[in-house]
């Protein structure tokens, strides 16, 4: 399922990315990289997307506060419609 | 060489949205020199920094991710790097997008610059419940780390201490990635290979660096290796080796990446600490509305509407002051000036001082617009508007990004040309800032104002609304239509990092805005300036010779001027279609030089002042309501005004300035016709 057809809020998994070789690149660089999870933050279904990169092991808690969600330091990307249709991800 | 010559340089190199504007107008205290780098539209910025008396000079490089072949900002980052080669390269690392900051602050090792690391924004990491441990990043990555936040200037000062120390203290961190047995055997391999037969390349070039991106197949590096006496053999070597490299562990370029990117996890890993329970974060409830999927586009527009409202209403007594200080007291102290030559007078009146009038009455609205607009940008709204109207600009073959031209161009063109250049696809940058010129600008506005209210009654106000309509529609169609033939091609891809909501900064709002007004006041002003004593110098001379300035008063003088005979050859040719009086014709072409020029024109032309030419308008019948649309939506598309003209050739060349001029002429022309004819059949008159 392309990325743009995610539903909002949920976390998947990107198995694939169908695009030429700059953009392949480009993705890659950005942290989008087959195999990672990525939360869709909104979506305008399908179509854009907002995501986060999530890391599969969450970051160590030294002081005693519970992780109630991985950290994420990645920022959030806007990926456009074009984009989001290149990205394959399943549902974890 | 002559170091002792050379004045001590930094550059400034980071991600999107780090705050590097920010820290750079630190650093320097926001005086810069601003232009372009060498060849390209890209913008380049150098200031200077002052600190213990001495002077060091700060280059802004690009935003960018990466330092690879792709992009052209990446190019002019790394070919500065190499070859002006700064004595310090200040990677500006965000703290809530450590990830992606930190892998373009590995590049800058692998490059073999002298990195100091400014992790920026460490105060919203803390609001997000993380610390990150500098100590830790500083010892992992062997380069200084110091924690910064530059919207208060805390850690700025140790910030200019460490830059001042790494000038003299220069650390290199090549091998910061290690790439694995497989790839690190074929990058010696390479390296060994380079340092025999080219080792003027690994003088300038990291030898290990040249290797990776040979490796890559990187396009530029590949090229300029080839050029070299001993280039054929060592490509041929690398290219071996790819092939050897291919067949274990799948495209070495991708495989480059993903290793890189799996050091830059690593990192973090141990420099990130969760400290606290995150609080609720505000940007996901304003999300939750803003860019929700049904009320978001509904709101974006609200937001635009009131944007409009608030640069209206708050510039309308500066507007009017502005007015009666040149138009009246100005021009009534030229026209008092005894012993001056007639024409002299009417020159210095109706040329000099209308001219500059036009452009400062115009310039309290325009100032209000882009301070409304810099503080949206400010906060963050406007990368939301982005991603609200994508699925819509996709349909054309735009991204998202396009709307932001579009939007400045509803305060001036001017500007609004040349905000395309944030579109990083060179096709679709190009139609963009082609299509920019079709958002109605402030100056088309007072046209349909005096037009729609002497003729279209109480439906004016939708006249105008569906004008501003219209003109966007338009510039999809034309975006579209360009994309599928000037600038074919798939798009390279929009994507663009989404900060969280911030207050607004004032130095950052006060720069943005005056940056884009004053491209409308120098740009604009001094092309519009020039347009205007044109204008006069037409009116006042013709066939004839020189007809007096009573030109301008006495309508049937003006038939005679050249003004008055092109608007008639305009008015009974090419429009007779249209159904026009020849001085609504003239104030056409007049209003090539600027929009706001239309009104005053046809005040001219009918002999009033520009405070009756409404009722002379509705009295004589100039127009009916349906010719009037037809004429409010040639004023929206023919042509913006010279300046915008002016803007495209400097963005795009002459090739494209006159192809805007000719498209926008022949779509005025179409859709006005189209009006009339539709309308006609309709039953409108």
């Amino acid at each position: 399922m392309p990325l743009a057809y995610a539903q909002e809020g949920k976390l998947v998994r990107i198995v694939a990315i169908r695009a030429g070789k700059g953009l392949h690149r480009r993705l890659h660089e950005l942290g989008i990289i087959e195999g990672k999870m990525v939360r869709v933050i909104k979506t305008q279904g399908p179509g854009p997307v907002i995501i986060e990169i999530v890391n599969d092991s969450p970051y160590v808690s030294k002081r005693n506060f519970p992780p109630y969600r991985p950290i994420a330091t990645g920022g959030r990307l806007l990926l456009g419609f074009g984009v989001a249709m290149k990205i394959m991800v399943e549902e974890v | 060489m002559a170091r002792e010559s050379r004045r001590v340089k930094i550059a400034l190199a980071g991600i999107p949205n780090v705050g590097k504007s920010l820290i750079f107008n630190r650093l320097t205290g926001g005086r810069a020199w601003v232009g372009n780098w060498p060849g390209v539209t890209v913008e380049k910025k150098v200031g200077t920094l002052r600190v213990n008396g001495a002077e060091i000079e700060v280059v802004d490089l690009p935003g960018i991710y990466s330092l690879t072949a792709y992009s052209v900002d990446e190019l002019i980052a790394r070919n500065f790097i190499v070859e002006e080669k700064p004595d310090v390269v200040v990677c500006i690392v965000s703290a809530i997008n450590l990830e992606r900051s930190l892998y373009l602050a590995l590049s800058l090792l692998e490059l073999g610059a002298n990195v100091v690391i400014d992790l920026n924004m460490v105060d919203l990491a803390e609001k997000e419940g993380y610390k990150i441990d500098y100590k830790k990043l500083e010892f992992l990555i062997g380069v200084p780390v110091v924690p910064t936040v530059a919207t208060t200037g805390r850690g700025i000062g140790k910030l200019k201490e460490t830059i001042v120390k790494a000038i003299h203290e220069k650390k290199v961190q090549a091998r910061i990635v290690d790439y694995g047995r497989i790839v690190e055997e074929a990058i010696s391999k390479i390296e060994e290979v380079i340092k025999d037969l080219a080792p003027e390349l690994a003088e300038k070039y990291p030898a290990r660096w040249i290797a990776l991106k040979l490796l890559e197949g990187d396009s530029d590096i590949v090229g300029k290796v080839s050029k070299l006496p001993a280039g054929k053999e060592i490509i041929d070597k690398a290219n071996q080796l790819r092939e050897i490299l291919g067949k274990k562990i799948g495209d070495p370029e991708s495989y480059i990446v993903k290793q890189k990117y799996e050091r830059v996890l690593e990192i973090v890993k141990a420099v990130v600490e969760r400290v606290a329970v995150p609080r609720v974060s505000m940007t996901d409830l304003l999300d939750s509305v803003l860019t929700h999927k049904i009320v978001g586009i509904p709101l974006a527009l609200s937001a635009i509407y009131l944007l409009f409202r608030f640069a209206f209403e708050v510039s309308v007594p500066l507007a009017d002051l502005v007015d009666v200080a040149i138009n009246s007291y100005l021009h009534d102290i030229v026209l008092g000036i005894h012993g001056l030559p007639d024409w002299l007078t009417s020159f210095l009146a109706d040329g000099v001082i209308a001219g500059v009038g036009a452009v400062l009455i115009f310039l309290p609205i325009i100032a209000f617009f882009f301070l409304g607009f810099a503080i949206l940008e400010d906060v963050g709204y406007m990368a939301r508007v982005a991603f609200l109207v994508d699925k819509v600009f996709h349909k054309f073959n735009l991204p998202g990004k396009a709307v932001i031209p579009l939007i400045i161009g509803f305060g001036c063109n001017v500007p609004g040309v040349m905000a395309a250049r944030a579109i990083e696809d060179e096709n679709e940058r190009k139609t963009t800032a082609l299509i920019a010129p079709l958002a109605s600008c402030n100056a088309r506005l007072p046209v349909y104002l005096v037009i729609g209210g002497a003729v279209l009654g109480a439906s004016a106000g939708f006249a105008v609304l569906s004008l501003y309509v219209l003109g966007i529609i338009l510039a999809l169609i034309v975006g579209l239509l360009l994309r599928k033939t000037l600038f074919k091609g798939a798009s390279s891809g929009f994507i663009m990092e989404l900060p969280p909501y911030m207050m607004p900064r004032f130095d950052n709002v006060a720069i943005k805005t005056w940056e884009r007004t004053k491209r409308f006041l120098f740009k604009a002003g001094t092309v519009i300036f020039l347009g205007t004593v044109i204008v006069w110098l037409l009116s006042v001379t013709g066939p004839e010779g020189y007809l007096g300035p009573e030109a301008l008063e006495d309508p049937q003088l003006l038939r005679e001027s050249w003004a008055g005979i092109l608007g008639q050859l305009l008015a009974s040719t090419v429009f007779s279609l249209m159904g026009w009086d020849w001085r609504a014709a003239v104030a056409l072409f007049f209003g090539f030089v600027a929009k706001e020029i239309v009104v005053s024109s046809m005040a001219i032309l009918y002999g009033v002042g520009e405070e009756k030419i409404v009722d002379v308008i509705a009295e004589r019948h100039v127009f009916t309501p349906l010719t009037a649309y037809a004429y409010m939506a040639f004023v929206l598309i023919y042509v913006p005004c010279i300046a915008t003209l002016a803007m495209v050739r400097n963005e795009l060349g002459l090739k494209y300035a006159i192809l805007a001029l000719i498209y926008e002429v022949l779509l005025a022309y179409i859709v006005s016709l189209s009006i009339i004819s539709i309308g006609s059949v309709l039953g409108f008159r």
